[in-house]
């Protein structure tokens, strides 16, 4: 019954979004008040059936009702409740119903919170184009994933959920990397709104800021936990590898962190308005590329869903029918949208055009490098891969200009301003940053570029935030808004990241050894020690225990027990590493094999990671900062809140 | 109160949906999942728990004998750029599939032989193609993959610039 | 104007880079041998039933033949078998199977219970003349013409589909061969 409670609730959600993507709409061309008021209700429904659609997966697979194919292929009489639960999301169909549960979400969040600042027409035609976009998603699911779908007689026993995704770090990353690519589609309903309008005003621009930003935020974190997860769970010690389901969360976020910087040019000038609306449509859209790439088996990865190249034709069609409408929409409206204030060469806008041009020429890098090998292939070629050497190399000669001239952002001035101004006051970060970085470096040993270059630039990112900081604490007596609270603490947040990358792929020491019971190994002032290698029982596993203990001198500190796992259903081998966070530096032990010369020895993997936690730390730092500035209360005032805003950045525009 | 005036309207519209939904035979049921079609196999994939490996797959965790910190390194270098041709899409360095061990103990054994970079990659370009170079070669048809960002950062650039020059106008 | 319809323009090209791509998807999943076209690499293995008697692929030298990469761990091989039997028969060329990573006992068990179709077997247990032949899965079947030239590689289990194919390639190398 339930089941069929789930599917009903699924086909009303549908019908809601149908409703919402017409009535309102017609309203709206009408100006109808009556019809316009149905839309928040109407949100308000869909949001409870895809609700209602969720929780009824969720129980099903909460009670093992094996009679739906989608429990009984991702779940079993063994797996613990808590991973019952994220295995709703595992699946390719569960994870459609989590999208369209965001998606909804985002919807009545703008419907309530956006409702007393946004005219009614205009909100209306926000919540409409987002009804669209949740009609295919429901369409997708309904006619081609259908979580609900039954077997009848069900197994007694189901299969498993994939062991690489029965790890807590699974069970909050792909909620919160939806958030962040369906967030993207209130930027964009709110661009194709004003497009529908004719005309970009800055107000809507200004409205749309918190939405993006908290989008980006999210992204922001899924992608983080994404990259810890694959450095404890897969065991070989990386944090990034370019495999081509990355990048498709990568791009979005290029293009989202272009448009975050881009609106705030429209919003506090007027400029770049037809430029901000096409990043809104590009952030979404490629959030859509991403959804094909991953769903359709186009292109090899080791994160893929199960793939299925009929999904992808309709996927592909779905976004070359928002794309495609949106786009042409564009390229009506746009040459009718205002262009806003002038401004000189050295000028914030120009820093923020800048940002920009990196952001989005990096985007479309890794979007070249990803679809490279399929135009070869097309082009009768043959087979080449494009991997981590190529996206490495040239993300970071396309970061380095930013990484340099992002301090510069902030203390330049809007329309007109003089280099000389703009950087005296960097200057003694400048000498800090240089000084500080080549004396760290030579105290750790660290004798490379990648880890000089590494803590000059992030030293200044830091140094740069910290200035700018102080200055505009006297400038505003203490009160400072969110949204540049938010910006240091994310412009900071590069600093600690460029820092931890360029110690972890410089400085970080790696060993396989062979260790029988009683052998230890002594490495920078550690010794692991080897007591013995054990039988273990999970709830639905078995395993082979390492017991290390580390040794500090003759202090111990700490004992490490990395399992090589054997799972039951489906007998897949897991490597479960031992970790000792630190701030320095992360110590981590993975099980090889048992080496087969009779002395019960293993191959034993050997890792001391400096300042990895720097780089989740910074990216952290990168996503509240997102956060904070989307909570300025700027974004949240009615219009007539225009007179007391040059009050509230009376610091950062003293013109 | 005034959020949601309309709520009543819009489950009307659900109750009558519902009711033309109950009509129709919903959750048809599919087909139980069938079992993939026979195809190219690895050696080890049938033999769990035998020679040491579990589930046929083999840790790339391996102490090896080198001679030296820079041929580790080397080791280290070139796995990780060469890619793995059974595997999803992992380095060499990073696969369990057994036919990747194979390679990794044929780059140690050419590194033995005092073989430079170069010869190695090319050792394994000449067997499996340039598919298993993760660091495509600069060729004619890789020419827009490495120059296409160079390209996009120049034209970028240039029309900032006569944004920029545009936009002075109106100052 | 214009200038407003590039980004359409662009992500048209873009879907239809992917449309096309999509049908292909599977294809692209099999690594083409930059091995065919050339020689067939030169090398001398033990027998299967007979350890002592050292194989070559000079051997054949002359004459077109078919090299079957099999062991008795690849459900596929069976699976093609009664196909590899058929082409033993009636493709009137020698068959060689190389034994890919397997062990003795076993090897010829399996022979024993599905029967044994080639010319002759050259056994590779440490895996090393398969690299040097591009093998990366089994089976994995190569037609080689009279001049020692790999005309032709399979991947994946022979079916009827690929049996018409491959007879009708020696059937070609024939004609060409005669002439």
């Amino acid at each position: 019954m339930i089941a069929e409670f789930g599917q009903i609730s699924l086909i009303l959600a549908l019908i809601l979004a149908i409703l919402l993507a017409t009535v309102p709409l017609y309203g709206a061309y009408r100006n109808n008040e009556a019809l316009m008021r149905l839309a928040p209700s109407l949100v308000a429904g869909h949001f409870v059936f895809a609700l209602a659609a969720f929780a009824s997966l969720a129980t099903l697979f909460i009670r093992h009702d094996f009679t739906v194919v989608n429990v009984a292929i991702n779940s079993n009489l063994l797996l613990p409740w808590y991973y019952r639960l994220s295995a709703t999301w595992g699946s390719h169909e569960g994870s459609l119903l989590l999208w369209i549960l965001m998606l909804s979400g985002w919807m009545l969040a703008v419907a309530v919170f956006s409702r007393k600042v946004l005219p009614k027409v205009f909100l209306t035609r926000v919540l409409a184009v987002m009804g669209m976009i949740s009609i295919g998603f429901l369409l997708f699911t309904i006619l081609t994933s259908n979580p609900f779908d039954r077997i009848l007689p069900g197994p007694p026993d189901g299969q498993d959920l994939n062991p690489l995704l029965q790890d807590p770090g699974m069970i909050f990353h792909p909620p919160l990397l939806y958030m962040g690519y369906v967030g993207f589609s209130v930027a964009f309903g709110f661009a194709i709104a004003g497009l529908l309008g004719g005309r970009v005003e800055r107000d809507w621009v200004r409205w749309s800021r918190p939405w993006t930003l908290m989008a980006w935020a999210f992204l922001t974190g899924g992608i983080t936990l994404g990259s810890w997860w694959a450095y404890y769970e897969l065991g070989w010690g990386g944090w990034w590898f370019w495999d081509p389901v990355e990048n498709a969360s990568f791009i979005p976020w290029l293009l989202g962190t272009a448009l975050i910087h881009s609106q705030a040019v429209t919003e506090k000038r007027g400029a770049f308005p037809a430029w901000t609306v096409l990043l809104a449509i590009a952030a979404f859209s490629t959030s859509l590329l991403g959804t094909f790439l991953v769903r359709s088996g186009v292109l090899t990865s080791v994160h893929a869903f199960a793939t299925d190249p009929e999904r992808g034709v309709f996927i592909l069609a779905f976004m070359a029918l928002v794309t495609g409408a949106s786009l042409t929409l564009y390229a009506i409206r746009a040459p009718r949208i205002m262009t806003g204030k002038g401004f000189d060469f050295v000028s914030r806008e120009t820093a923020l055009l800048l940002n920009n041009v990196f952001f989005t020429v990096s985007a479309g890098m890794v979007l070249l490098g990803t679809l490279y090998p399929l135009i070869i292939d097309f082009m009768g070629w043959g087979q080449i891969s494009v991997g981590p050497p190529y996206f490495g190399a040239m993300f970071v000669l396309l970061m380095t200009p930013v990484v340099m001239l992002i301090p510069l952002g902030p203390f330049s001035r809007w329309g007109q301003d003089e280099l000389k101004r703009v950087v005296s006051p960097l200057l003694i970060s400048m000498v800090v940053a240089v000084i500080g970085g080549l004396v760290i470096a030579a105290a750790i040993g660290a004798f490379n570029l990648r880890a000089i270059t590494g803590w000059i630039g992030g030293l200044w990112l830091i140094m740069g935030s910290l200035s700018y900081f102080f200055r505009q604490k006297q400038a505003t007596r203490f009160r400072l808004p969110r949204g540049q609270v938010g910006m240091m603490l994310a412009h900071a947040g590069v600093g600690v990241f460029v820092i931890g990358v360029g110690m972890v792929e410089s400085m970080t020491y790696e060993r396989d050894v062979r260790f029988a019971p009683g052998d230890s190994l002594e490495v920078a002032g550690y010794r692991f020690q080897l007591h013995e290698v054990a039988q273990v029982k999970g709830p639905n596993w078995i395993a082979e225990e390492g017991r290390f203990t580390v040794y500090r001198g003759e202090r111990e500190i700490t004992s490490m027990n990395p399992q090589k796992r054997l799972y039951h259903r489906g007998q897949q081998v897991m490597t479960q590493v031992a970790l000792r966070p630190g701030v320095f530096h992360d110590l981590y032990v993975a099980m090889g094999e048992p080496l087969s010369d009779g002395t019960g020895a293993w191959s034993i993997r050997v890792h001391i990671k400096p300042f990895v936690r720097w780089i989740w730390g910074g990216a952290f730092l990168l996503a509240l900062g997102g956060l904070i500035a989307a909570s300025d209360r700027r974004y949240w005032r009615q219009q007539r809140a225009e007179a007391s805003e040059h009050a509230h950045s009376g610091g950062e525009v003293p013109a | 109160m005034k959020l949601f005036p309309f709520a009543g309207p819009a489950l009307g519209a659900a109750g009558l949906a519902l009711s033309l939904l109950l009509s129709a035979p919903i959750g048809a049921q599919s087909e139980a999942p069938a079992s993939e079609p026979p195809g190219q196999e690895q050696p080890g994939a049938t033999r769990p728990i035998e020679q040491g490996r579990m589930g046929g797959m083999i840790s790339p965790i391996e102490p090896l004998p080198f001679r030296s910190e820079l041929e580790r390194r080397r080791f280290k270098a070139l796995t990780n750029e060469l890619r793995c041709t059974v595997c999803q899409n992992e380095s060499l360095s990073e696969s369990t599939a057994p036919l990747a061990r194979d390679l990794r103990m044929e780059v140690f054994g050419m590194l033995q032989d005092n073989r430079s970079d170069m010869e190695i990659r090319q050792f394994m370009v000449d067997r499996y193609g340039d598919f298993v170079l993760y660091r495509p070669p600069l060729a004619g048809h890789t020419v827009l993959l490495w120059g296409g960002p160079l390209l996009l950062l120049i034209g970028g650039l240039i029309s900032a610039v006569v944004v920029i020059k545009k936009r002075r106008q109106a100052l | 104007m214009i200038r407003m319809l590039v980004p359409l323009g662009v992500f048209l090209g873009l879907v239809a880079l992917l449309l096309i791509s999509l049908p292909t998807a599977e294809q692209r999943r099999q690594v083409t041998s930059p091995l065919v076209g050339r020689e067939v690499p030169n090398f001398t293995l033990p027998g299967l039933h007979d350890p002592d008697v050292m194989r070559s692929t000079a051997d054949l030298r002359g004459q077109p033949f078919l090299l079957n990469v099999w062991g008795s761990w690849c459900f596929s091989c069976r699976v093609e078998h009664p196909y590899i039997e058929r082409l033993g028969r009636e493709a009137g060329v020698p068959l060689v199977g190389f034994n890919w990573r397997d062990e003795r006992g076993e090897a010829l068990e399996w022979l024993g219970r599905f029967g044994d179709a080639w010319t002759f077997h050259m056994v590779d247990f440490e895996g090393r003349a398969a690299i040097d032949l591009g093998v990366y899965g089994a089976p994995e079947t190569f037609l080689v013409d009279h001049r020692g030239i790999i005309r032709h590689k399979h991947i994946g289990p022979v079916d009827q589909v690929v049996f018409d194919d491959l007879m009708r390639r020696i059937l070609e190398m024939r004609t060409e061969a005669g002439s």
